[in-house]
């Protein structure tokens, strides 16, 4: 039975791959993109890149995904869970513990420097807004890709991985500047903070149990570590 | 004449100032009681000539340190001496005497830290998530503590007028160091974030305000470990994490109230922590991290710096034995659980080793004559040592037999599928690899961050209900024998500490008030 790859596994599995950093800072952007996969629902991504801190907001689910990187480039992990009124926080010890080091211009840009580099340059094109574009094409994850990015924002305007009906394509449909509240951090005055460490202990907490044991072909955070070595 | 010793019990009891008891009341009145003074009992004919009673008792607790991991540990730290490892043994591994003790708890097989470790200090089994209350409590329900509550071995030390410390590299608000001062329904309860809305109403204490507003005898003198969020307000700005604040929504900073005491110091990084004057010093607070403190791998990483737990240890030690009446302290390695809930051995061992050396610090620091010393575990972890690995093998490497002459096979034994294994495994957790097993013959299954491969999947490993070993030394370590309740570990300190209220048959004209 064909597994149906969940929007936030292909970020952080794409994510998740070793990289060198970007030689200067991105700019600090808002962007939207939605995913697309056969016989799925689209989902929303919206990607928040500000200085230190990355957002990944998945919409439909209302989830967030929060990366911080200190001055001496640890990275620290917050996933929020608002409809369950739970946060779930990774040190950086937590985070080498299971092997989820992501590497920051991955989180912020969804696609490597390296990566990139591995791809074969097939043209331009206008994209989103008029806004020059490179076409590139290869492979991802030893699947094949197509990517459209956008050097000016550092950013892809499309992704495409996988062929048939296992190909997911994720695509920009809108990219601002990141200013005012749409910036912010995501909000979680309201929710309960839960270091990951102490979920080993929690059995008898239902959403730790949800989020220890979830449903059959969803991720798990172990699973998506191992495979992202 | 179990009701007379009841009553011998009582008396001593009752004649405790400061123990807001009201006369009468007998030691924790419960079947378990009776079981751990029969045991005592029994444990009191053997080594009739052994000293009996301590002026200092030192309990330190390996979470999830189960007989799996002690041996690994050992291995792997004769292996970093470089030796075969298996001939080693940790500091603790050479105490006289020995017992294995069963954790379950009222209502598990398979316990959790809070009534395994309110077994060791209450000396009564509860149930799971119950902090220092019995059985009769409904977990989460703050309606049901009153007329629950334990009492626990440094309640009883403080109220003697014994000084009392606690060192943990866990948050000092996590199950196993809030059992020895807080009497809670939820281990979770940790700072008034989490209470339930009932609880917070009712304006029932969480466990960072216990700690604060300990009221048996003169106040725990130490407390060093993690969990500096719970004891500032929301309000506040974390002093080490950029962007961090404090968890507390009653606007409390508990350590302004911890700095009310006489000669009260309260230090958050290594270099205060280090400038702490134990000559000077009545009253130290150290919270080191904002949650757990490091791994003992990781803590060279740390951004404001963190002490050891052998120098917490040290520390502890060094400002309690000032007290002429003696001391209690418990320290507790909190982490190799956490190392084992991610599938992650080396750092479960790293941290195993780390406490031994700790242990190492109270050794030197203390006389055998005049401190009991106890090592042992709340529960186990899924942890096992497989194959039929060579002498001196890599512990956290691949296994390497031996051939049909006995010496070292040439390359790695291996499965059916014709691919290598390690020595080290579990039997769940993330570790779990899917689809086919991979191949490990260029993997470094030493590399820090290695998960060691799990046979079920789970997210997060799982504790392991097999007994686990108490290793004790000094007076009353004779009591510490064969296969026992958990609850042991109290009736063998309370004994040591005279607050059983039983008599000592040590000849003072032979060893002196002391020694």
């Amino acid at each position: 039975m064909r597994r149906l790859r969940s929007l936030p596994f292909v970020a952080l599995s794409i994510a998740a791959l070793g990289t060198t950093a970007l030689a200067e800072p991105p700019p600090s952007v808002w962007a939207r993109y939605v995913l697309l996969q056969k016989g799925a629902a689209a989902e929303h991504l919206v990607l928040v890149r500000a200085g230190d801190r990355i957002e990944h907001r998945y919409l439909e689910r209302g989830e967030t995904d929060l990366w911080r990187r200190d001055a001496r480039g640890e990275l620290e992990h917050l996933k929020l869970y608002p409809r369950a009124g739970r946060a779930v926080h990774f040190t950086p010890g937590d985070l080498r513990t299971i092997s989820l080091t992501p590497s920051w211009d991955r989180l912020s840009a969804l696609v490597s420097d390296r990566e990139r580099a591995g791809l074969v340059a097939e043209g331009s094109k206008r994209a989103l807004g008029g806004r020059t574009a490179t076409v590139l094409s290869g492979r991802l994850r030893g699947q094949p890709a197509r990517l459209t990015w956008l050097p000016e924002l550092a950013l892809p305007a499309g992704l495409s991985i996988g062929r048939g009906e296992a190909r997911v394509v994720l695509r920009l449909v809108q990219v601002d500047a990141c200013s005012g509240e749409r910036c912010a951090e995501a909000p979680r005055g309201a929710l309960r903070v839960l270091e990951f460490a102490d979920l080993g202990d929690m059995e008898h907490d239902p959403f730790a149990r949800s989020f220890l044991h979830p449903p059959h072909g969803a991720p798990t955070i172990g699973a998506t570590s191992a495979t992202a070595r | 004449m179990n009701k007379l010793r009841n009553i011998g019990v009582v008396a001593a009891i009752a004649a405790l100032p400061g123990l807001g008891y009201a006369a009468g009341r007998p030691l924790n009145d419960s079947p378990w009681t009776e079981a751990g003074l029969a045991a005592i009992d029994r444990a009191a004919r053997l080594g009739a000539h052994h000293r009996e009673r301590a002026k200092n008792v030192i309990l330190f607790v390996g979470d999830g340190m189960g007989v799996s991991t002690v041996t690994a540990a050992r291995i792997l730290e004769g292996q970093q001496r470089g030796r075969p490892g298996e001939e080693n043994a940790l500091s603790f591994e050479r105490f006289p005497y020995l017992s294995l003790v069963k954790t379950y708890s009222v209502n598990q097989q398979t316990s959790d830290s809070a009534p395994t470790m309110t077994a060791m200090v209450t000396g009564v089994k509860t149930k799971d998530g119950i902090l220092a209350l019995d059985e009769d409590v409904v977990r989460g329900d703050h309606t049901t503590v009153r007329g629950n509550e334990l009492t626990t071995i440094l309640e009883l030390a403080e109220a003697r007028g014994l000084a009392t410390g606690i060192v943990s590299t866990a948050r000092i608000t996590h199950a196993t160091p809030a059992a020895c001062y807080a009497h809670s329904p939820e281990r979770d309860w940790e700072s008034d974030a989490e209470l339930s809305e009932a609880a917070r109403a009712a304006g029932f204490p969480d466990i960072a305000r216990q700690l604060v507003e300990f009221s048996h005898g003169d106040g725990i003198e130490v407390v060093l470990g993690g969990g500096r969020e719970y004891f500032l307000p929301v309000e506040l700005a974390d002093p080490e994490n950029a962007g961090a604040t404090g968890r507390r929504t009653d606007g409390r900073d508990l350590t302004k109230h911890w700095l009310k005491q006489k000669r009260a110091a309260y230090v958050w990084n290594k270099q205060a922590f280090d400038a702490v004057d134990p000559h000077k010093t009545d009253h130290l607070l150290g919270l080191f991290e904002r949650s757990h403190m490091q791994y003992e791998a990781d803590r060279a990483r740390d951004t404001a710096g963190e002490p050891s737990i052998a120098e917490m240890t040290a520390k502890a030690i060094d400002v309690l034995k000032r007290r002429d009446e003696g001391f209690f302290l418990m320290v507790e390695g909190g982490r190799i659980d956490h190392a084992h809930h991610a599938g992650n051995a080396r750092r479960a061992l790293e941290d195993t080793i780390a406490l031994a050396e700790a242990v190492k610090v109270a050794l030197e620091k203390t006389d055998e004559r005049d401190t009991q010393i106890l090592v042992t575990a709340d529960h186990s972890h899924v942890l096992t040592i497989a194959g039929y690995p060579a002498r001196g093998n890599d512990i956290l490497g691949k296994v390497i037999t031996l051939d049909d002459r006995g010496e070292i096979a040439e390359g790695y034994a291996l499965d059916g599928a014709r691919k290598p294994y390690t020595t080290l495994s579990y039997a769940n957790g993330p570790g779990y690899r899917e689809g086919e097993r991979p191949d490990l013959t260029d993997v470094d299954t030493g590399a820090l961050s290695f998960l060691q491969e799990a046979a079920v999947p789970l997210a997060a490993e799982t504790h392991a209900g097999e007994d686990v070993a108490l290793y004790a030394r000094g007076p009353s370590a004779q009591l510490v024998h064969g296969s026992q309740e958990q609850t042991i570990g109290f009736y063998v300190m309370a004994h040591a500490l005279g607050l059983d209220g039983r008599p000592s048959t040590d000849d003072d004209s032979l060893f002196g008030r002391w020694f």
